[in-house]
């Protein structure tokens, strides 16, 4: 897979195909480096996009074949093909091996259709092409994709043709766009019944309140907040919210308020902590 | 595939479970059966971050049984082994009940196969040696660590201002 220029330069210059295996990249349409790279998958050129938080649409072409992702602050908000949409649809692109990735114009949907993050999508596609690979002959239908295939079933007539422009190409809308809940807003929680010790600090590592005994509490909390963040992005997992550990005998939360700030609360392994539990989503 | 890797397979029984791996105290990676995704050079960072959060986590007290770390969509299931840890990374709906029950089995399989690798002296499949056995000072430095065991080496006599020190 390879990142190519903008249509006219590209077929103007050297006519290539969406089928070579050596493009371009033009990194933006109007100004910006231009390059081309060879070897790329279709995995580098999205983490690529989503670091840079762009806000435009990709068009992947591979063997015949061609989809749009429409990339927005860091994320792959839509995407469709020929016969589907949304988290579908980028899945399907992201199994393809070889072919042109290239910024196009094309109308933006009115509603986003991928709720994931890039991180699942690529990790999703990684396990299905590990089990195309593993030889699997019979992949049974899960109730996930099977939702997926309700929900992104495309209209016909509003199907790209693939040798087309995509100039003319509108998304359809979408129902299944929900709003994120609002988690962990609510800054009380230290004082429930069991907690031998708790401590809310900033990101800089200030104690905000504190009960009981927190003097290595809080260096702990600085520091496992950090080191939890880390593994989440060597694994390349989303951002890091919580953890609990468990221990013989009592039991550690640590969760990241909306703020940024830490709260760590310690406490007996039958102390009822529910609703703490809750905003770190555990 | 290895016995790890089998041993690892049975986490998939779990929904939501997308592949798991096991590290050793210091963080190398023993064997996974996540997706190729998932190559050593991950492990390089991860697996050492992973093995320091356990070890700065005993500073509240003993060492912990188990942690779980949330991210957006997805959660980390680490779980001590003998001389190693279980990782398995899975859904954020995962159902924990679970997955501490798969992981219990695998823990129990991959734990006796890493005891009958180091009865028998095997090391090459970065089999961790138990967390009692390792050494509790590190090597001194650089220059000494290729050579033989510091005990079994002669002891030399040593001067200071041309008079023995003993």
């Amino acid at each position: 897979m390879s990142v190519a220029e903008p249509d006219d330069t590209r077929e103007k210059s050297n006519g290539r195909t969406a089928n070579e295996k050596t493009t371009s990249v033009d990194t933006s349409v109007n100004s910006g480096f231009r390059a081309r790279l060879e070897g790329l998958t279709l995995f580098d050129l999205v983490q690529m996009e989503c670091i840079a938080r762009t806000r435009r649409v990709m068009r992947v072409t591979s063997g015949g074949r061609v989809g749009y992702l429409f990339f927005r602050e860091g994320e792959i908000v839509h995407a469709t093909t020929r016969n589907v949409v949304g988290e579908r649809a980028a899945l399907e692109m992201l199994g393809w091996t070889d072919g042109v990735f290239e910024p196009c114009n094309i109308v933006w949907p009115e509603r986003d259709t991928i709720q994931s993050s890039w991180q699942n999508l690529l990790i999703a596609s990684a396990t299905a092409k590990d089990e195309d690979a593993a030889g699997k002959l019979v992949r049974l239908p899960s109730r996930r994709a099977a939702q997926l295939d309700a929900a992104s079933r495309r209209p016909a007539p509003s199907e790209p043709p693939p040798s087309k422009a995509p100039d003319t190409v509108r998304p359809p809308p979408s129902g299944s766009a929900a709003p994120n809940e609002a988690a962990m807003k609510s800054t009380q929680g230290l004082t429930t019944n069991g907690v031998q010790r708790a401590v809310r600090i900033d990101p800089n590592g200030k104690v905000l309140s504190a009960a009981g005994d927190t003097t290595e509490l809080v260096g702990f909390a600085a520091y496992a907040a950090r080191v939890a963040d880390l593994i989440g992005q060597a694994l390349g997992l989303e951002k890091f919210q919580a953890f609990e550990l468990a221990y013989e005998t009592t039991r550690c939360l640590l969760y990241i308020e909306d703020g940024g700030n830490i709260v760590v609360v310690e406490s007996k392994n039958g102390a009822e902590l529910g609703s703490i539990a809750r905003k770190a989503g555990l | 595939m290895t016995v790890v890797q089998a041993a690892l397979g049975g986490l998939s029984d779990v929904n939501g479970v997308v592949g798991g791996f096991v590290i050793t105290d210091s963080g190398a990676l023993v064997g996974t059966n996540l997706p190729s995704a998932f190559d050593a050079s991950v492990f390089a960072d991860a697996g050492g971050r992973i093995a320091r959060l356990f070890e700065a986590s005993s500073a509240l007290g003993s060492r912990p049984q188990s942690c779980i770390l949330r991210f957006s969509e997805h959660k980390l299931y680490v779980r001590e082994m003998t001389g190693a840890l279980l990782g398995v990374i899975c859904a954020a709906q995962v159902s924990l009940p679970a997955l501490k029950v798969a992981s219990n089995l695998v823990v129990r399989r991959v734990d006796a196969f890493l005891a009958e690798e180091r009865s028998a002296g095997r090391t090459g499949e970065s089999v961790p040696p138990p967390a009692s056995v390792q050494p509790a000072v590190p090597s001194p430095s650089p220059s000494t660590a290729p050579s033989a065991p510091p005990s079994r080496q002669p002891k030399k006599p040593m001067f200071f201002r041309g008079l023995p020190v003993k």
